[in-house]
């Protein structure tokens, strides 16, 4: 493939990249990962419209690739279009640290990790905590940018549902038998052109 | 010859049915690559994150 040869570039001056605000974060995480799938408080609505759905963090160990192009120039979509959900951006040395620490994850970088903070309050999955789109496992640049706007629409659309890791299975991963004909549907539009 | 029509018939309808599995299941497990769920595996990844945002080392992006 004739692509073209993609250098990451520092962040630009004007983007001001300030320190995390640990205790306010912290008490908008609420549990901690061990306590999944508790019981919904009576009364309690899943419908939070009140603070941070998500809290995203961006994994880039710096491979030299027009996904990872895609995803810094569009950090800002990325934060204005999930009502300024926090994003955290590691470094390219923490992002090596961690991958290294978790290497099931190495090559499928760059990594925008969405933690739902809303996981393990009512709903059934006990392991579920949120989804991450691994830019790294997409190398057609069209499908790239493709992948990113269906995630930020996925995430818009549904910030405020109470089964989201239902409508994932169902939408992402077309499960079930609408998702197969949409299967289907997209690969005869692919093999059309 | 009718037989022989039918069970040709029968083998092609079977092997267009498993190719239309095949591709539907190649295609599902292509986008649970690329959307993947947090589960248990991910979990010691994620506190480790949640742990490095607490203590502060990691920078948060801020639009212009």
């Amino acid at each position: 493939m004739n692509e073209k040869k993609v250098v990451i570039k520092p962040a630009r001056r004007n983007r001001q990249i300030v320190e995390a605000p640990p205790a306010a974060v912290e008490a908008e995480s609420g549990s901690a990962p061990e306590a999944c799938c508790d019981e919904p408080e009576a009364g309690a609505t899943h419908d939070r419209r009140d603070g941070p759905r998500f809290l995203f963090f961006l994994i880039d160990s710096g491979w030299n690739t027009t996904c990872t192009r895609i995803v810094r120039e569009n950090l800002d979509m990325i934060t204005r279009f999930q009502n300024n959900d926090p994003l955290y951006l590691l470094t390219r040395e923490q992002s090596i640290a961690l991958l290294k620490r978790h290497p099931h994850m190495i090559g499928k970088d760059p990594i925008l990790l969405a933690r739902d903070l809303h996981a393990g309050k009512g709903q059934c999955s006990s392991d579920y905590h949120g989804f991450h789109l691994n830019m790294g496992m997409v190398w057609e640049p069209n499908r790239a940018a493709d992948g990113l706007r269906q995630f930020l629409n996925f995430l818009s659309t549904h910030r405020h549902s109470s089964n989201i890791e239902n409508d994932i299975r169902q939408q992402l991963h077309r499960d079930g038998l609408q998702g197969a004909i949409e299967v289907l549907r997209q690969t005869g539009e692919s093999m059309v052109g | 010859m009718e037989q022989f029509n039918q069970a040709l018939t029968s083998v092609f309808g079977i092997l267009l049915v498993t190719a239309i599995g095949y591709e539907i299941r190649r295609r599902r497990k292509k986008l649970r690559e690329v959307y993947n769920l947090l589960d248990s595996e991910d979990k010691a990844l994620v506190h480790e994150l949640e742990q490095m945002m607490a203590a502060g080392q990691l920078q948060r992006y801020e639009p212009a």
